[in-house]
């Protein structure tokens, strides 16, 4: 990669306050296998730099992946244009300041995926496809990723910090119909490692569970819509407290004045039971030990037993709120700005078992990860909502058959003050094939914590 | 890069056929927070998308890397077809085929626009939402985004293919908060930069801000349900329109194969896909693959009479390609997908259709929607922004209740009638639907 150096001097010579580079390549690789036939055979190979610039107090922002130096100087000026722009618009940044950052870090593999031949990735789809071919399904596409994500970012403020993360994985998208039935189930497992987690994992078993509950799904009944005690397992509490209560967490959305969170450290937001870090480290989760504007991530505890104790910030919100940054300013790619984001997000482990939970439960419903496709909050009324994969029944504290089609919604803080049991069994999980998208930037997250009860739900189906 | 001198590389490097798609995208974004504009952005990003085929073997790449040469890239693209397994359907690259239907897609506007006009735009925007806040006590722009720009396309292909054209695009979401609390969002997304087109939406975001004080979930059941435009395009883009591309069909995944000539919505759903709308977001003359496009009925008062073709899937299935080849990323296999869908409006409008209602629910906004299964139909979102209706009347605002079905019910024997207020964003013209056997969850 080109040494970034150089167009912070640029900048500097331009006049400029501040000037802060992103220096970013992706290499990747994706196979397609689409009910037996490659439908993608893709390498990727993306190479450019962000700089930001502030100038008279105004902050601006560009991005080229020309990197021959007109095409470099050409960013560095078009961004002190705008800064300069910004700043006679009246708008002007409070940058908070830290020490400056120096490392260079690497994530753990033993074997780099892009040195594995691609027969032998693609060989690997077709075994699983193989291997599904007996249980009737109708479709089955099945992808394998790597990629490799490097980012230098060097600024006049003296940082010059760089890290490199490999993460690799492979999704299962199976599609089943019988009697004018149909259903779908997704599932997938990523690791930021390398070509060793593809090889000591057990895909055929995991692909023989996922046609099994897929086609147990297919005579299941769709939940009956209403309230129900909902007991969440390790990927949808993840799902739960990333849009219920990560987004409202993000200071770029509390100085917006659109999180039900504004104003409120120090104030009880959820039960006491409720602990919720984020951390750029933790196991199972997207490895980012450092953010686009260089500053270290590592874990930041957001709620303490029930208690707000501050938001995720960028060194421009915490600038603006007189707060420490956190690490969380993270941009999708060197084309955008950084804007706050969640790194893993996760719910700390308390003291029931699993079955405990449920037990308790007179009528509710076991709400799986497995299938899931995700979530969506709307931060500024305060409603979330998640879907589910296939699902059990409790009644009487015990599962009582399995239901399709699950959706919850829920208002952000009812629902975490509805937190009545948290267990002690975390996992936290991450995807290469998908992350958070938020005003049009879709980056890598991981998220997840141990079961959790909320005591009331509502369920669509 | 040269795109002839990639496919040159290609072929002395042993491909049997090579393809380039090669854009250039010039954007800018500006970003307000909290009633003040808080960043402007511009970037200038060249991305080549280049597939080769060696025999039945193909290997695509995506090169946003402007360090790497065409010897390179042709060697690199070579070497992954080789290794890929044989397709045994591959039809090789399409010919030329004619030329393109007139769609503008270009805004004269945004050529030579520069990142004070957008900054502009959105003070426009900020006074407006203060502006018309005045009547409800107070409103502020919490959050807006715009991304205004130019993409050049160039699609190059080993048999002669050479197309060349350039779009404009521009989205604007921003999200407005009364004095009182309650809010409401509204988008542009086409091709056109109209300030005055912003303006009006933002005044009616102001408006309809003040329907929602006081909102939470309705109680849970089957209702009757208005679906205004902006819930329908979501639903439509997410349930319904990937069943017509030809691929889900071939493959088995979508509940429209083995229907073609059937009847599988309601007499009065007519959809169309029409490249021909002026400056929308799926106006174009051609498609990822240099073929040109052409407006056709999909679906004919309810009878599905055709899928979507990308070059490959009409080969498969010994058709015409419909000029639907469109590319997740640059190097990626085109599939086949909608340029515009447009659902062709009946009469009426919301406040008409739910008067029409004695109990139901208008769902104005909703999350999640995405999430609907397009391999089945199932729809599943969460209301944001709803009235519950009683006598024809609203009742009270509704939030956080889940609503569930399946598009094909709702537009087929559950669809009352369909409204006359159209919509048009993001590839969709859809007006509100009034239908059936909507599952409440609350």
């Amino acid at each position: 990669m080109f040494d970034p150096h150089a167009l912070v001097e640029w900048g500097e010579q331009l006049g400029a306050q501040e000037v802060r580079v992103l220096a970013h390549r992706i290499r990747a690789e994706l196979y397609v296998l689409d009910n037996g036939t490659l439908r993608q055979g893709l390498e990727t190979v993306s190479m450019g730099v962000g700089v930001r610039v502030v100038a008279e107090g105004g902050v601006g922002y560009a991005a080229a992946n020309d990197v021959s130096e007109g095409g470099l100087r050409g960013a560095v000026e078009r961004a002190y244009r705008i800064a300069r722009a910004m700043a006679r618009a009246g708008r002007r940044a409070r940058l908070a300041e830290r020490p400056a950052n120096r490392a260079r870090l690497s994530s753990p593999y033993s074997i780099d995926p892009a040195d594995v031949d691609p027969s032998e990735k693609v060989g690997l789809l077709a075994d699983i496809h193989g291997e599904l071919r007996g249980y009737g399904l109708s479709s089955v596409v099945l992808s394998y990723a790597h990629e490799l994500d490097e980012r230098w970012v060097v600024s006049s403020a003296g940082d010059d910090a760089a890290y490199a993360r490999r993460m690799v994985g492979i999704s299962m998208s199976l599609v089943a119909s019988s009697s004018g039935s149909v259903e779908s189930l997704r599932d997938q497992r990523s690791s930021v490692a390398g070509w060793e987690f593809v090889k000591g994992f057990d895909w055929r078993s995991l692909a023989r569970e996922n046609a099994q509950l897929l086609l147990r799904s297919l005579e299941a009944p769709h939940v009956e819509p209403g309230r129900y005690a909902v007991v969440l397992d390790n990927e949808a509490v993840g799902l739960l407290i990333h849009e219920a209560f990560g987004h409202a967490s993000e200071a770029d959305i509390v100085l917006s004045g659109g999180s039900v969170l504004e104003g409120k450290v120090g104030e009880q937001v959820a039960s006491e039971l409720v602990s919720i870090s984020d951390d750029g480290l933790v196991e199972g989760g997207a490895w980012i030990p450092i953010d686009d504007e260089g500053t270290p991530k590592s874990r930041t505890r957001i709620v303490e037993r029930g208690i707000l104790r501050g938001y995720l910030h960028s060194l421009a919100t915490a600038g603006e709120m007189g707060a420490a940054p956190t690490g969380n300013a993270r941009a999708m790619d060197y084309t955008f700005p950084v804007q706050v984001r969640q790194t893993n997000i996760y719910v700390e482990p308390g003291d029931w078992r699993p079955e405990e939970m449920i037990a308790d439960v007179r009528r509710g419903i076991y709400v799986r990860g497995k299938g899931a496709r995700g979530g969506e909050v709307d931060p500024l009324s305060g409603t979330f909502t998640f879907t589910a994969g296939p699902s059990q029944l409790i009644r009487d504290g015990e599962e009582a058959g399995l239901v399709r089609g699950v959706i919850l919604s829920g208002s952000i803080l009812e629902t975490l003050r509805g937190v009545d049991a948290v267990g002690r069994d975390l996992a936290v999980t991450t995807s290469v094939f998908g992350g958070c998208g938020k005003g049009g930037q879709m980056v890598r997250v991981g998220d997840g914590g141990p079961h959790v009860r909320v005591r009331e739900m509502v369920v669509g189906g | 890069m040269d795109v002839e001198a990639l496919l040159r590389s290609a072929i002395s490097a042993g491909a049997d056929g090579a393809e380039a798609y090669a854009t250039r995208v010039r954007r800018y974004e500006v970003a307000t927070k909290r009633g003040k504009i808080e960043r402007a952005v511009a970037s200038a990003i060249t991305s080549i998308g280049a597939r080769a085929s060696v025999g039945r073997r193909v290997g695509g790449m995506l090169i946003a890397n402007l360090g790497m040469g065409p010897e390179e890239a042709g060697r690199r693209l070579v070497e992954l077809a080789r290794r890929s397994p044989e397709d045994a359907h591959w039809p090789g690259f399409p010919a030329p085929r004619g030329a393109a239907v007139r769609a503008r897609c270009l805004d004269e506007r945004i050529v030579g626009l520069e990142p004070e006009e957008v900054v502009e735009l959105h003070r426009l925007l900020i006074e407006k939402v203060e502006d018309a806040g005045r009547r409800h006590g107070g409103a502020t722009v919490t959050e807006a985004t715009s991304f205004v720009g130019l993409t050049e396309c160039e699609i190059a292909n080993t048999n002669g293919l050479r197309v060349k054209f350039t779009c404009s695009f521009h989205s604007t979401w921003f999200e407005v908060k009364l004095a009182n609390g309650a809010s409401y969002s509204g988008f542009v997304d086409n091709r056109r930069f109209s300030v005055d087109e912003v303006l009006r939406e933002a005044e009616r975001a102001v408006e309809m801000a003040a329907l929602f004080v006081g909102a939470g979930p309705a109680e849970a059941g089957t209702y009757d349900a208005v679906l205004s435009p902006e819930a329908m395009i979501g639903i439509l883009s997410s349930a319904l329109a990937p069943a017509a591309s030809a691929l889900n069909i071939l493959e088995r995944r979508s509940p429209l194969a083995g229907r073609t000539g059937q009847q599988v919505l309601a007499d009065s759903v007519t959809i169309v896909d029409d490249p021909t709308l002026d400056l929308e977001s799926g106006t174009r003359g051609y498609d990822d693959e240099g073929l040109p496009t052409r407006r056709k009925e999909v679906f004919s008062r309810g009878t599905f009479l055709r899928p979507l073709h990308s070059y490959y899937t009409a080969a498969r299935m010994g058709e015409e390609p419909t000029g639907n080849g469109f590319r997740a990323s640059p190097a990626s296999s085109p599939v086949p997908s909608f340029t515009n869908l447009v659902l062709v409006p009946g009469s009426g409008d919301v406040d008409e259709l739910a008067r029409d209602m004695r109990r139901g629910l208008v769902v104005y906004l909703t999350i999640g929607s995405w999430m609907s299964d397009p391999f089945s139909g199932r729809v599943k979102a969460t209301v944001t922004h709803g009235l519950l209706v009683e006598g024809g009347r609203p009742a009270r605002a509704v939030k956080g209740s889940t609503i569930t079905g399946n598009v094909y019910e709702w537009l087929g024997d559950g669809l009352v009638a369909l409204g006359s207020d159209v919509r048009r964003a993001s590839g969709v013209s859809t007006p509100s639907a009034l239908v059936r056997g909507v599952r409440v969850g609350g």
